[in-house]
């Protein structure tokens, strides 16, 4: 957790101080491949460690895990919404993004402007950044299926290196919720801006 | 979706064709590639002004929105799912 942290610590500094243009683009530009690289080698290690046994073992119980992200976070919007005095409609799309910061952003700047999709797009990637100091802890503290509902959309790619680690049986659910709520994050989204 | 084909397929293939002798080199490239991903990641927030000014005007909504968001969804999977193994 502690490389976790100080490598995007470093990152925030080297690209806010150090790093001219060309290199933040050079480095922007190597940031997917990256990620491949990583979620291939995530997949190596899951594919070596799976059995079928274990796998047939594993409880049932993280099909349901994308409703119960989902509609946790709605809930949280709807009360963050009414602390701050949004209307309903709005914080339900801003907390429906499920982590996905660019296509929320994308979405509701589209469709409401600048100022909801910045906080859209902030309020998303806040909550995968938080999503890498919590997951070992939640993890630990709670049980993997809490830390994979933490990561929303990110369960499947971003986080899943970090999940893996905390437990290898936990890939197949955090790819299967990665993949329901990176699908309905754009929908729902769309859906919640335009009522 | 090209980032969870790339999982699947690399555990399918891992799965089939076990590889235990490249291990230790497939941990290494995982380590490596993790950090090389948070730095890239924190350079690309780094970089971006419009991001600092955000969090200055909309910082307090954004934190609670994630916070809450997190929080909620972490207690109620750990609620239905605390009697599983």
């Amino acid at each position: 957790m502690t490389g976790c942290i100080a490598a995007i610590a470093a990152g925030i500094i080297c690209g806010s101080i150090f790093f001219t243009e060309t290199t933040v683009f050079t480095v922007k530009k190597i940031y997917e491949p990256l990620l491949s690289l990583l979620l291939i080698s995530v997949g190596f290690s899951a594919g070596g460690e799976i059995n079928l046994y274990n796998l047939k073992k594993t409880s049932k119980a993280f099909l349901l895990l994308p409703i119960i992200t989902i509609t946790a976070t709605l809930a949280a919007g709807l009360l963050c919404g009414g602390i701050f005095g949004y209307p309903p409609a709005f914080s339900l799309a801003v907390a429906s993004g499920l982590s996905f910061s660019g296509i929320s952003g994308a979405i509701i700047t589209e469709t409401a402007g600048t100022v909801p999709g910045a906080l859209a797009f902030a309020a998303n990637l806040i909550r995968e950044l938080l999503s890498f100091i919590f997951v070992p802890l939640v993890a630990k503290k709670l049980n993997i299926y809490s830390a994979i509902s933490l990561c929303a959309s990110t369960a499947g790619d971003t986080l899943l290196p970090l999940i893996s680690k905390q437990d290898l049986s936990a890939i197949v659910p955090a790819v299967y919720n990665g993949i329901v709520c990176t699908a309905l994050a754009p929908m729902l989204v769309r859906f919640f801006i335009g009522l | 979706m090209t980032f969870f084909i790339a999982v699947i397929l690399s555990a399918l293939i891992s799965f089939f064709l076990k590889f235990p002798q490249y291990r230790k080199l497939n941990n290494f490239v995982g380590h490596i590639s993790l950090y090389a991903v948070l730095f890239s990641l924190g350079v690309s927030l780094g970089a971006d002004k419009t991001f600092f000014s955000n969090i200055q005007t909309l910082g307090a909504a954004a934190i609670t929105f994630a916070l809450s968001g997190s929080l909620f969804s972490a207690f109620s999977a750990w609620i239905l799912t605390r009697r599983q193994k």
